[in-house]
């Protein structure tokens, strides 16, 4: 193992001197990756910034996104601009479903209940999808082969680079939604305090549901996304892992920090398996959750949050 | 007592007697004609992780069927229990375990994922169960030696001498790669193709690049093997979830090399979902136009008119080649059975050692099991083609490769 680790890693330091185009491209395709990270990271933390809750079936959402683009677009041959706009609608309101019935009776427990609520959900979606769809991997329609987007001399397909369009507006309308919007600035003092936000006149319900509903639409966006960079099959919510990390690498309450997080994590995943080793490829963003936990808990553009007694 | 009521008293008695033990007498009469099922185990990995394997099972449960309309094995229905071990060994060990202990199988089957096979497989020896391993390709599932343990389908040994012919009778590479998955069936590929190898002494290879089992990424793989520039590139065990990213990626980044793939690659989802990213590649393939609606193959043309009558899939690409191993395993064991005349497992056991030349109503052809016990079948390869075409090839006993089925696929 070590051997291999040394023979791959003096061949890589040949490749880097060597090839310079190559290192371009492998910093590229990272940040295509990391963007599909950071999208689902943003998922994690509207719910983080809203609710206080790590959702754990946020990469079921993604899956669904994907499987109910192929039911619209292939089983009911809708075209495909209904079909997305279907599944997105079908996801934001499944999640609003999901959290008002099976996770809002266990805020009054404690958030610790509502976490082992989204795993037990996770659970539950994936089978479901197994049940409806089968286990095994689903054709999923090409949707942009009408609108090619390919920028010239950059290795990214379409799809990237629709959607690190879609990354980038999402992020910004997000920023500006939370900071300047009456719902933004609602969302946020149920966030820090329920019971006084309650008091003010905040319907805390609906803004809960505004959230979740949100990280939904958030979800299948990235999961129809992916689903072009990825197989679309039941354990595809694999990816909700890496933006979860992301989220923790930018700032569990940063918006623009989970895009930020997620193609950091995209850059390094791909310079360590390409210049050090595989194996290691997969071990970073573990890594590095652990190492931004212990040196800077609040992520890289994350506020610490001060709790006055 | 008077002598009449001593008489009532004996002859009721004797009634008595008959109204209890004639039910049972039944029931002598039935095992004297065998009708009580026969059980067979059969564990595949049907969720989670290589699903496309584990459609197997629904190949076996159409054999059980028809076998069973058709009188069973020597009077005897076959009772197939399946088990999902979800390409988890500890799940198949486990699973074997029920079907020695609870269930009391005659004979286990199935397996569609090497670990899987390699964790039960000890476990149906040491109970000298026989265990006919349905579709894993790892040599080590039944090396070494067990007794007790055969494996049915062609090995990851069995590829790699004929891939590397292949890919040096059609492209002449100097060097090789080798794309390898994580996992017992990816290893043992690539530790094939990597023993074989100094027999082409013209063919080096540079770098063997693995990926692990359930990956989101592949940029890194390729832009190496993009560095490295190999000749062709083999592919070690990948599978229909991996193989659909790869090839797309692949084409997004403007890499196109001369591919020569085993078999996990060969399953017609991948095709349909990457198309013409896969024009020029070959790949290992074990059933003759196995998932081809236009196959000239008769025998396979009825299998995959049967699959869809009995399952109506929803995927018009169904079956793939996977449910033909699991309708051959349960056609092997009875042509077994039959063969022995009882249900004797030591018998049986010896019969499939002697076991030359078998051709049943399955999808193999004609086959044998050797000294390693590893069941030796033509393997077949398959060329992508532009515009939705394949062409199967097999290679004749002189060395050369010719085509023996064209069809269009999409």
């Amino acid at each position: 193992m070590v051997e291999k680790i040394i023979s791959s890693t003096r061949l890589s330091i040949i490749c880097f001197l060597s090839d310079m185009p190559i290192l371009f491209d492998v910093i590229i395709t990272g940040i295509g990756a990391g963007v599909l990270y950071g999208l689902v990271g943003l998922a994690f933390v509207l719910i983080l910034k809203a609710t206080n809750v790590v959702n754990f079936f946020q990469g079921d959402t993604c899956a669904f996104g994907a499987y109910l683009t192929v039911f619209f677009a292939a089983q009911l041959h809708l075209n495909l601009p209904l079909a997305v706009g279907l599944s997105i609608l079908s996801a934001i309101a499944l999640t609003v479903f999901l959290e008002f019935v099976g996770l809002r009776p266990l805020y009054k427990v404690s958030i610790i209940q509502v976490v082992i609520g989204t795993v037990a959900i996770s659970m539950i979606m994936r089978y479901l999808i197994r049940l409806y769809w089968g286990p095994q991997v689903v054709p999923f329609p090409d949707l942009f082969k009408d609108i090619p987007l390919k920028i010239p001399g950059i290795p990214l397909g379409s799809a990237t680079v629709w959607m690190m369009i879609l990354a980038t507006l999402s992020i910004s309308g997000f920023a500006i939604f939370f900071k300047y919007t009456r719902w933004g600035t609602a969302l946020r003092a149920c966030c820090q305090d329920r019971s006084s936000a309650s008091l003010m006149g905040i319907n805390v319900g609906a803004m809960m549901s505004l959230a979740w509903g949100l990280s939904g639409a958030i979800g299948s966006i990235a999961g129809i996304a992916g689903a072009h960079m990825i197989s679309v099959y039941p354990e595809m919510g694999i990816i909700g892992l890496k933006g979860f990390v992301a989220s923790i690498l930018g700032g569990a309450n940063s918006i623009p920090g989970a895009l930020l997080g997620g193609v950091i994590l995209g850059v390094l995943e791909n310079l360590s398996g390409f210049y050090i080793s595989f194996a290691f490829r997969d071990l970073i963003a573990f890594i590095i959750m652990i190492f931004m936990l212990i040196v800077r808990p609040s992520g890289l553009l994350g506020k610490p949050v001060v709790r006055k007694v | 007592m008077r002598k009449s009521n001593k008489l009532r008293v004996v002859i009721g008695g004797l009634i008595a007697s008959l109204l209890v033990t004639v039910p049972f007498l039944g029931d002598f009469a039935k095992e004297a004609t065998g009708a009580e099922p026969v059980k067979i185990g059969f564990h595949a990995s049907v969720t989670r992780i290589a699903v496309e394997m584990g459609q197997a099972a629904l190949g076996a449960q159409l054999a059980t069927e028809e076998i069973n309309a058709a009188g069973g094995i020597l009077g005897r229905p076959i009772d197939l229990i399946i088990y999902d071990d979800q390409c988890t060994p500890s799940l198949a060990a486990a699973a074997a375990h029920k079907m020695i202990e609870k269930d009391k199988v005659f004979i286990a089957t199935g397996g569609t994922c090497s670990g899987c096979s390699i964790a039960a497989g000890p476990i149906f020896n040491e109970a000298k169960m026989p265990y006919f391993a349905a579709a894993v390709l790892s040599p080590v599932v039944s090396v070494p030696l067990k007794k007790y343990v055969f494996q049915m389908p062609f090995t990851s040994e069995a590829q790699a001498p004929v891939l590397l012919d292949f890919a040096r009778k059609t492209h002449a590479p100097k060097t090789l790669a080798i794309l390898q998955r994580g996992g017992a069936y990816g290893k043992s590929v690539s530790d094939a193709f990597i023993k074989y190898l100094p027999g082409y002494p013209e063919m080096r290879l540079l770098e063997v690049l693995e990926y692990p089992e359930i990956a989101t990424d592949f940029s890194s793989h390729l832009l190496k093997l993009k560095a490295l520039n190999p000749d062709v590139v083999l592919t070690a065990g990948t599978m229909v979830a991996d193989g659909i990213p790869i090839f797309r990626r692949a084409e997004e980044l403007n890499y196109r090399p001369k591919w020569v793939c085993d078999l996990g690659i060969s399953d017609d989802h991948v095709r349909q979902a990457v198309k013409k990213s896969m024009d020029g590649i070959y790949c290992a393939w074990g059933m003759a136009g196995c998932n081809v609606d236009t196959t000239t193959n008769k025998r396979i043309a009825d299998f995959r008119m049967k699959y869809k009558e009995r399952f109506k899939p929803k995927d018009p690409m169904e079956p793939s080649q996977t449910p033909g191993w699991g309708y051959n395993a349960i056609y092997f064991i009875k042509f077994l059975i039959e063969k022995v005349g009882k249900f004797d497992q030591e018998k049986i056991v010896a019969e499939a050692e002697r076991v030359t030349d078998w051709t049943g109503p399955g999808l193999m052809v004609s086959a044998t099991f050797t000294l390693e016990k590893h069941y030796h079948l033509n393997l077949f390869v398959k060329h992508y083609l532009p515009d939705g075409w394949e062409e199967t090839l097999e290679r004749t006993k002189e060395g050369d490769w010719k085509v023996i089925d064209k069809a269009k696929r999409y």
